[in-house]
């Protein structure tokens, strides 16, 4: 029986589109309960950058709570929902279990219990705020390299409170359940403090009281002001572009103006009908508030709703099942070559080639950068390098091993991407320093395409090594192998040299010195000696097939070492930080490449 | 014809073995090690440090077992393996490669690495780093060494006018003895990073030198080990005693670069401040900052952008021009490069980091000829992959 | 062909050439020193309307001021004094005050007092603030002069400030010059130095620093760590309804919440001299405090015509139990002017 395999071909990416198809519309259709989809793609500015509330409480919770789902039963359904609940019915937020803290001597500090329960909700670390800021003041004052295991879990712990509490102040103020009358009765007030002082000055007749009680109210704005960083004001048409004001901001300036930004009553008013439970006032207010900034910001609001859109659909997650498709019917082209599978798996995974490279796209969009700006967007970026290379490579063999290493350093680097992105803002601003375009655009990627080449030989010789411990290479195979092998690499010479020369023209340019030893430099320069290493090896006849392949594992391990490694040492100008699991994980990584090279010690056998 | 002789013979021979690609391998290999243990020793030592030790030395030590008592391994440094890269690069060139266009690619990327070697050999010998910090109107004709300091005696007798006398820090070492005109200066004790404090606070471990004229009267100096982090400067100090030249003293002063204002004494007819400064190097020009401005990211405080506004005053050319220093856009004038390195003091005071380095070009040029040599081979040997047959594919 | 004596030259030349760089040179040189004090138009701060001149006593030495210093003397090896002036308010004093309490590792504070030092010759005072820190003391007079703030500054280690102040305080007794021609820039809102109401304070209560909103603040020592608070608010308008407020008050105490018709039974109201207060007493049902105690409110409103003042006890149930009379009574006390 002959299986109509041309039909089937296109069976299995129809299948996938589809699945994907459903997981979009699920994502932007109305979740239950209130419907906080404008106010999700809301433009406010936090951490110097114009983004949708929406972004601000998934990477507020995924920060924190490392998920981006809140824990509990009545629990809001997305973090949109969980921050409208901080700022607005902040009691009820601080019972949510979400502050993870795992380490016994954190736990030991704070007087909690090991139980089965990981995360504790706000109100249950509130009596020891006390003792936990005099423990955050004390480690702060050390060097962030010598910190031990419990002082980076108290630290961690201690900024997302504080990350917490400036998010339940940004839209409210916890004390007052009434701020729009609130706001109300303090223009008011300043208005007749302002009578009475002058009265006062002119020796007249005066109240002292109300201008205390405006005094008052002054300090409380004033202590509001510092304690949130998120600005919701725009800024009004014709003043400088650039200056938003936050909410405790927008009502001291309107005590001497004599009246309230729309934007800031606006934002009062929400409160109140999120805590009545009145959806229509709420998503009226919605509606005059995206109404003004029409007027004022259109741009910002645009942005806000692709990045809001973009944050639904999640095209790097849905990436992911669809590369580890493509890799099974790669996987399984091999054992069944007659099945049309090859060409299924080369389609599932252009599939997902156009849903990873959208996103990139997307991605520069919102930014407006080049696609490589911090370590989330390399690792988005590595993996985006080495799939193009791979359906180079596939078109040129057809024999399925390029679609299976495309999917491989996909889904990989995606995983990774997945585990960079629980840092925090991956749209963040760059450092000065780094605020370039155009040698972000040169230096960056072509030395991020170095990356992926010797990532992609390495993988491709993982391969060949696996399939040499379980029964040997077939010599077709083998050929087509070692000519994917060292083409690759010489790319991956030629990329990271010249990604490493790039890099140091620009710092030529910045700092007055071409090469300085920084230990990303040196990562970098290890890279190239390695892959020109295995070239001048191969070319003076030292190393065979079966060496090539091992040596381009080993080079898996250098470009790991350059990509994280030298980020964990905490010096030099590309000192990010270093976190105890990503050490783990680097560690784990490299064990697993020197086992891999060691199954080349097993003894070549033909396949019968 | 008179046969070789024995020299020549061994000349070819080495040469031959100089030429050799296992060589090459080997070398590459162990330039690796270094620059991997390198990378690890900063952690500790410094980049600066490590420069010195591990990457523009014959000789790097490794200490393979931290603490008191671990064994140095010596490990070929950075000068020698560059060397020996150097001489199998030039050997394998004239033993094997001849001049033709097939090689033309080959031969270009090693004279640009050979380039790349030379430029970073001449940087470490020829180039000078040094910093000027700028408050915001007022003007410098000097930078500062960031690393290094001198003992400056300074004679400020004419108005506008300093003569002065500078000594390296290689001459000051504990009783190291100073001959000048008319009186000498003898080193008591000298601290290459120190702490000083009021004696009453001094407990055990702080020297007993003191001072007995001067501001440094009363403290007391305890030895710190030298700082690591790029951004902290050692705080050198040294108890210096002023003899006439008929073999009296004049007193013991205590200097340090905490102690800013120049102490005066004088001798041979004249009044001198001395004092314990970071190195000095005067310029027959100077830069005057106008204003310098802070960029930062809304509602953060991420550094978006900085830049100076300066005036760089010149009497000799008669040169009175505003120019602006910001990232990525330095200033080149009379061979120094001057770049916007940081800031300080709230926003009021401009860091620029100034860069004499006559060879700063070769590595343009280098990586250039590099570049164009890769891309040469590759395309040659693309060419021949697309022209071969297609391998079958795999059914 | 390779001259015989070349070893021997090479050999030489090798010696010589190591030899000479043996010591690196002294360097003697001359420069112009390049004039300063140009200020650029954007920055210049406004001249000071009238100089301010001091006396300087015999035996403090002169030194070269830092950047942003007027002027700068030694008293004693330890001991120094600076002079600054900075334009405007500076910042104001709490901020400064709080600065130079970080630089001696004192932890900040909300009102700093000073001790006023009067100037009779400028016809205006200074206030002086004295920061003693674990090793470190700072003796810093802050004086507002025409449109600028001038900071006099001692820093000497703490064993030696009691010493220094003596000659300190002198000195800026010393100081005279030009009246300022301008008068000086509005000063922001003064705290409230007397709360505009008038209590008896019973015994046992002491005075805490509160917070800003509170015009009168009290700490009740209490047993096992856990002090009584009594805090005194005015807020302007009726400041919510009774009910409301109890039910805020309720809830900090994690008691549920009284419906409307519950309520009017739980408080009792009392006719004062200044107008009629409703008092009501919580206690919670379950621990609050440490060691498992209940903890419980005692709290007044009082409302005039314009403003709801709110007085408020909060402690462990034994502690505000004991103080339950007290606290009426305080509350009865009160008289507005």
């Amino acid at each position: 029986m002959t299986i109509p395999t041309r039909r089937l071909g296109w069976l299995l990416p129809f299948l996938c589109l589809l699945v994907l198809g459903t997981g979009a519309w699920r994502g932007l259709k109305k979740p239950p309960g209130q419907d906080l989809r404008d106010f999700g793609s809301l433009p406010v500015v936090s951490n110097g950058r114009v983004q949708p509330i929406d972004s601000l409480a998934r990477n507020a919770l995924l920060s924190i709570h490392g998920k981006q789902r809140v824990p509990g039963k009545d629990a809001p359904a997305t973090p949109t929902a969980w921050l409208a609940e901080l700022a607005f019915q902040p009691e009820a937020a601080d019972r949510r279990a979400i502050f993870p803290v795992l380490h016994d001597e954190a736990l030991g500090l704070l007087d909690l219990t090991v139980d089965e329960e990981k995360y504790y909700s706000f109100e249950r670390l509130v009596p020891r705020l006390g003792k936990m800021s005099e423990e955050a003041s004390r480690i702060a004052a050390k060097e962030p390299q010598t910190w031990s295991a419990y002082e980076k879990a108290i630290m961690k712990l201690w900024r997302d409170l504080e990350r917490y509490q400036q998010l339940k102040f940004a839209f409210g103020h916890p004390s007052t359940k009434q701020l729009e009358f609130d706001l109300n009765q303090l223009v008011a007030g300043a208005k007749s403090a302002a009578e009475e002082t002058a009265k006062r000055d002119r020796g007249e007749d005066h109240d002292p009281l109300l201008i205390e009680a405006a005094e008052a109210r002054l300090r409380v704005l004033r202590e509001w002001s510092t304690q949130t960083r998120v600005l919701t004001e725009p800024p009004a048409p014709g003043a400088d572009p650039g200056v938003w004001r936050s909410l405790a901001d927008s009502a001291l300036a309107a005590t001497s103006e004599g009246h309230l930004h729309p934007s800031t009553m606006a934002y009062a008013r929400l409160g109140a009908a999120f805590r009545d439970g009145d959806t229509a006032a709420f998503n009226a207010t919605v509606g005059d508030l995206r109404h003004s900034l029409q007027h004022e910001r259109p741009s910002d609001l645009r942005k806000s709703r692709v990045e809001w859109i973009f944050n639904q659909l999640a095209p790097f997650t849905s990436c992911m099942p669809v590369y580890i498709a493509s890799f099974v019917c790669a996987f399984l082209s091999w054992l069944w070559p007659q099945g049309g599978l090859r060409t299924t798996a080369f389609r599932v995974l252009l599939l997902g080639f156009a849903i990873h490279t959208v996103g990139l796209i997307v991605r520069m969009l919102l930014e407006g950068r080049p696609p490589v700006t911090n370590l989330y967007s390399s690792a988005i970026f590595i993996g985006w390098g080495a799939i193009v290379l791979s359906i180079l490579l596939e078109l040129f063999y057809k024999n399925a091993i390029g679609t299976a290493v495309a999917a491989l350093t996909g889904f990989a680097t995606l995983l990774i991407a997945h585990h960079l992105s629980l840092g925090g803002d991956t749209l963040e601003m760059m450092r000065a320093v780094l605020d370039s375009n155009f040698w972000l655009a040169t230096h960056v990627i072509v030395i991020t395409l170095g990356y992926s080449a010797t990532f992609l030989a390495g993988a491709i010789a993982i391969l060949f090594l696996l399939r040499h411990a379980t029964g040997g290479v077939p010599k077709t195979a083998a050929v087509s192998m070692r000519g994917m092998v060292y083409g690759t690499l010489c790319f991956a010479t030629l990329a990271s040299f010249v990604g490493t020369v790039l890099g140091g023209i620009w710092a030529d340019q910045s700092w007055g010195r071409f090469w300085g030893w920084d230990p990303k430099e040196n990562g970098a320069l290890l890279i190239v000696l390695w892959n020109a290493l295995i070239l001048h090896a191969r070319w003076g006849g030292m190393i065979r097939e079966k060496g090539m392949m091992v040596m381009a594992v080993f080079g898996n391990i250098v470009t790991s070492w350059s990509w994280f490694g030298t980020n964990m040492l905490g010096i030099g100008l590309h000192s990010y930080g270093f976190t105890d699991r990503a050490f783990l994980w680097l560690s784990a990584f490299v064990a697993s490449q020197l086992l891999v090279m060691a199954l080349a010690m097993i003894p070549r056998r033909e396949p019968a | 014809m008179k046969p070789d002789s024995n020299i020549v013979l061994t000349l070819r021979a080495i040469t031959r073995g100089l030429s050799s690609l296992r060589l090459t391998v080997v070398l590459l290999a162990l330039c690796m090690i270094l620059v991997f243990a390198a990378t690890l020793a900063q952690v500790e030592l410094g980049i600066h440090e490590i420069q010195q030790t591990h990457l523009r030395s014959w000789i790097a030590w490794f200490d393979l077992s931290p603490g008191e008592g671990g064994i140095p391994i010596p490990f070929p440094g950075g000068m020698l393996l560059g060397s020996l890269l150097l001489l199998n690069l030039i050997a394998a060139h004239t033993v094997r490669f001849e001049l033709r266009m097939k090689k033309a690619g080959m031969i270009l990327v090693h004279l640009g690495i050979i380039l790349l070697l030379l430029g970073e050999l001449f940087t470490a010998v020829l180039a000078n780093e040094s910093q000027m910090s700028l408050d915001e109107g007022r003007a410098l004709n000097y930078s500062t060494a960031s690393r290094e300091i001198e003992l400056a005696l300074v004679d400020a007798s004419e108005p506008g006018v300093e003569n002065v006398t500078a000594i390296p820090m290689s001459r000051l070492r504990d009783g190291a003895r100073i001959d000048l005109e008319g009186f000498s200066l003898k080193i008591i004790r000298f601290f290459q990073n120190s702490e000083v404090v009021a004696e009453s606070s001094a407990g055990a471990g702080f020297d007993p030198a003191r001072a007995n004229s001067g501001a440094g009267t009363g403290h007391a100096v305890r030895e710190l080990p030298r700082e690591t982090a790029m951004d902290r400067r050692d705080h050198s100090s040294a108890f210096v005693e002023v003899v006439r030249a008929d073999g009296t003293s004049l007193g013991t002063w205590l200097l340090t670069n905490g102690f800013p204002a120049p102490q005066s004494f004088d001798a041979s007819g004249r009044s001198w401040g001395m004092a314990i400064r970071q190195r000095r190097f005067y310029h027959p020009f100077s830069i005057r900052l106008l204003d310098f401005t802070h960029d930062r990211y809304l509602g953060t405080q991420i550094p978006k952008n900085f830049s100076s506004r300066i005036r760089l005053e010149n009497p000799e050319t008669g040169e009175h021009r505003e120019t602006l220093i910001y990232m990525n856009h330095p200033l080149r004038y009379q061979g120094l490069t001057f770049y916007q390195a940081g800031f300080a003091n709230d926003d009021r005071t401009s860091i620029l980091q100034i860069v004499r380095n006559p060879v700063w070009r070769l590595p343009y040029l280098a990586c250039g000829m590099v570049g164009l040599g890769l891309v040469w081979i590759f395309s040659q040997h693309l060419a021949k992959a697309m022209t071969r047959k297609r391998p079958v594919p795999s059914s | 062909m390779i001259h015989r004596r070349f070893p021997v030259l090479s050999l030489a030349t090798l010696c010589f050439v190591l030899a000479s760089c043996s010591e690196e040179k002294i360097r003697i040189y001359r420069v112009t020193v390049v004039d300063s004090g140009e200020t650029p138009a954007a920055s210049t701060p406004a001249a000071a309307p009238g100089a301010i001149h001091w006396q300087v006593p015999e035996h403090w030495k002169e030194e070269a001021p830092g950047q942003f210093q007027k002027a700068r003397y030694r008293l004693r090896p330890a001991c120094e004094v600076s002079i600054s002036a900075l334009p405007g308010d500076a910042g104001g004093a709490t901020a400064n005050v709080n600065r130079w309490r970080e630089q001696v590792g004192l932890a900040a504070v909300e009102n700093p007092e000073g001790e006023r030092i009067d100037l009779k010759a400028l016809a205006t005072h200074a206030t002086l603030h004295e920061l003693r820190g674990a090793s470190k003391g700072v003796l810093a007079a802050i004086l507002r002069h025409g449109d600028q703030t001038w900071f006099f500054k001692l820093n000497a280690p703490v064993a030696e400030l009691a010493s220094c102040k003596g000659e300190f305080v002198a000195f800026l007794t010393g100081i005279h010059g030009e009246p300022a021609t301008r008068p000086p820039a509005p000063e922001p809102p003064p705290a409230p130095e007397k709360p505009r109401i008038s209590l008896d304070v019973p015994d046992g209560w002491e005075k805490s620093a509160g917070s800003s909103m509170r015009v009168a603040s009290f700490k009740i020592p209490g047993s096992g760590g856990v002090d009584g608070d009594v805090s005194v608010i005015p807020l302007t308008g009726d400041g919510g309804s009774t009910l409301d407020n109890v039910n805020r008050w309720r809830e900090q105490l994690k008691l549920p919440a009284l419906k409307a018709d519950e309520g009017s039974g739980s408080w009792t109201t009392v006719e004062t001299p200044s107008g009629p207060v409703t008092i009501i007493h919580l206690i919670s049902e379950e621990p609050i405090h440490e060691g498992n105690r209940p903890g419980a409110i005692s709290a007044a409103i009082l409302r005039t015509r314009d403003v709801a003042w709110f007085f408020k006890l909060t402690g462990e149930a034994g502690l505000v139990r004991q103080n339950q009379e007290k606290f009426e009574n305080f509350v009865r006390s009160a008289i507005l002017p």
